[in-house]
């Protein structure tokens, strides 16, 4: 009982903290609708656009919010002594961690939702309900990869470089795995490189819910995912020990 | 009188630099033991090792009667010390209460963010942001949740650098409260006054090495003060060092 109280406090406050920086969310939230606004409904260029467009700019706007929280809050965290604090006192590591994907998750879940109003409303996008659900649920759920990548690279680098960083790794890894633009429209070895990518497998699964994936197996898209996530863990892990030395 | 802290020659090394050298040192519970040294002397590389918040090498590490084995500090353990960081900071957009609402989360029986609140006289500031108050705030702010948890050994890290006259008076009173209540605390300092004011028990820290340590009146000896006694040891210990490295 004491220790759930550790985690909602925790993850009540991370949340709290993170409402009050606009810096953070209004460009975390805008950017993907805005960008879902240009291509997916001003430049809408075929029956099929909007839907397709809506899973991918879904998919690059519940990444963003995963690796920037956890990068520049945990570096910033690190910088400040903030985390070493923390690490005094009884709260357990997992509930700082925790509290930082749930606001994650808040976060991401704001953005998936109000991309799923926008393009209802403004490019007639019809999904059967259990459509609109799964949608939902991948998307929240896939973004565990990147925010144990936003994680590693809080506890590797300084609150002054983490956002960069984010933004160097985040950027091309959209537009390499087919967020920007439809993957069969781009030079096969772009192909190539983003079979290596987790955003790829992220919003292939995302895809296959209105059958515009690929058409690879799902089951490849979860084991690469998952695999990716448990060897992001372990190097994390490691890092951790890492910081004790 | 108990031990509360019992170090036996305890090493740190950061690659080839030695920053703690055969350190012994013990703190009896209701006493204040003073860590006198310079900037750089190893006065937080201490604090850090005994916290766990880093490796090092020990005989013997003992804390509040548990024997530690490795760096490894538990939740239990962890719940009876209070700490306040020299660079000790908190989330700059979250307020003093709520600052102290979730540090009092953390322990089992810890005060409330009503209680510190009322205790420390921090009404004033308990609705503003940490980022907007000043640093002799911060400070009392770190302290109040360094002793959040009642703690029976707190560790103060040069807790009053950057506070004003009146702020440093305040905060030596509350630290007398708390050695009035039984606890143990380990403060590091570079303020002579401020170990003269609050120690029982002084230790000297240089280059990484315990020059010297004993009670208050030992440490002081023959000398007219501390910060002569200080003087002395550390003038000592180079003049040492020097000819040792000219032999060498």
């Amino acid at each position: 009982m004491h220790n759930q109280n550790i985690y909602l406090k925790e993850s009540y406050y991370d949340l709290l903290s993170l409402w009050r920086t606009p810096a953070f969310f209004l460009p975390a939230i805008l950017f993907p609708v805005v960008f879902y606004v240009f291509f997916g409904i001003v430049f809408n260029m075929s029956s099929g656009h909007a839907e397709y467009m809506l899973v991918s700019y879904a998919c690059f706007g519940m990444m963003g919010p995963s690796m920037f929280n956890y990068a520049t809050a945990v570096a910033s965290d690190r910088a400040h002594g903030w985390l070493t604090l923390k690490r005094t006192s009884p709260m357990p590591l997992s509930a700082y961690i925790v509290a930082k994907f749930f606001s994650s998750l808040v976060f991401a879940a704001c953005i998936a939702l109000i991309l799923f109003v926008v393009s209802a409303v403004f490019a007639n996008v019809q999904l059967w309900p259990w459509q609109w659900v799964s949608l939902f649920i991948i998307l929240l759920l896939g973004t565990l990869p990147f925010a144990l990548i936003g994680l590693l690279l809080g506890l590797c680098l300084s609150d002054k470089a983490a956002p960069a960083l984010v933004n160097l790794i985040y950027l091309p890894m959209a537009f390499l795995s087919g967020l920007w633009m439809p993957i069969s429209i781009l030079p096969d070895f772009v192909g190539t490189i983003a079979q290596w990518l987790p955003a790829y497998h992220y919003s292939q699964l995302a895809h296959a819910v209105i059958g515009t994936d690929q058409g690879q197996s799902l089951l490849l898209h979860v084991t690469y995912l998952v695999a990716f996530s448990a060897a992001m863990l372990a190097v994390v892990a490691w890092r951790f020990q890492r910081m004790s030395k | 009188m108990t031990l509360s802290l019992n170090i036996k020659n305890l090493n740190k090394s950061y690659g080839n630099k030695h920053a703690l050298t055969q350190v012994n040192l013990q703190a009896n519970s209701g006493e204040v033991l003073a860590v006198l040294g310079k900037n750089g002397a190893g006065k937080t590389s201490l604090i850090q090792s005994v916290l766990g918040l880093h490796t090092y090498q020990a005989d013997c590490l003992e804390i509040l009667g548990e024997k530690q084995a490795n760096h490894t500090r538990s939740q239990h353990l962890k719940s009876r010390i209070g700490v306040m960081m020299q660079v000790g900071s908190l989330n700059a957009s979250l307020k003093v209460y709520e600052q102290l609402d979730l540090f009092s989360s953390y322990y089992p029986t810890g005060l409330s963010a009503e209680k510190l609140i009322e205790k420390f006289k921090l009404e004033n500031i308990a609705q503003q942001k940490f980022g907007k108050i000043s640093g002799g705030q911060r400070q009392q702010v770190l302290f109040a949740i360094a002793v959040t948890g009642n703690p029976d050994l707190l560790f103060l890290d040069e807790p009053t650098v950057g506070m004003d006259i009146e702020a440093r008076f305040q905060l030596w009173q509350q630290v007398e409260q708390a050695k009035a209540v039984g606890a143990s605390i380990v403060l590091t300092t570079h303020y002579i006054e401020e170990a003269e004011r609050l120690a029982d028990r002084v230790a000297i820290l240089s280059d990484g090495s315990i020059l010297k340590q004993g009670t208050l009146q030992e440490v002081i000896g023959e000398h007219d003060s501390l910060e002569s006694a200080y003087l002395e040891f550390i003038t000592q210990n180079r003049e040492t060092s020097t000819s040792e490295s000219t032999h060498a």
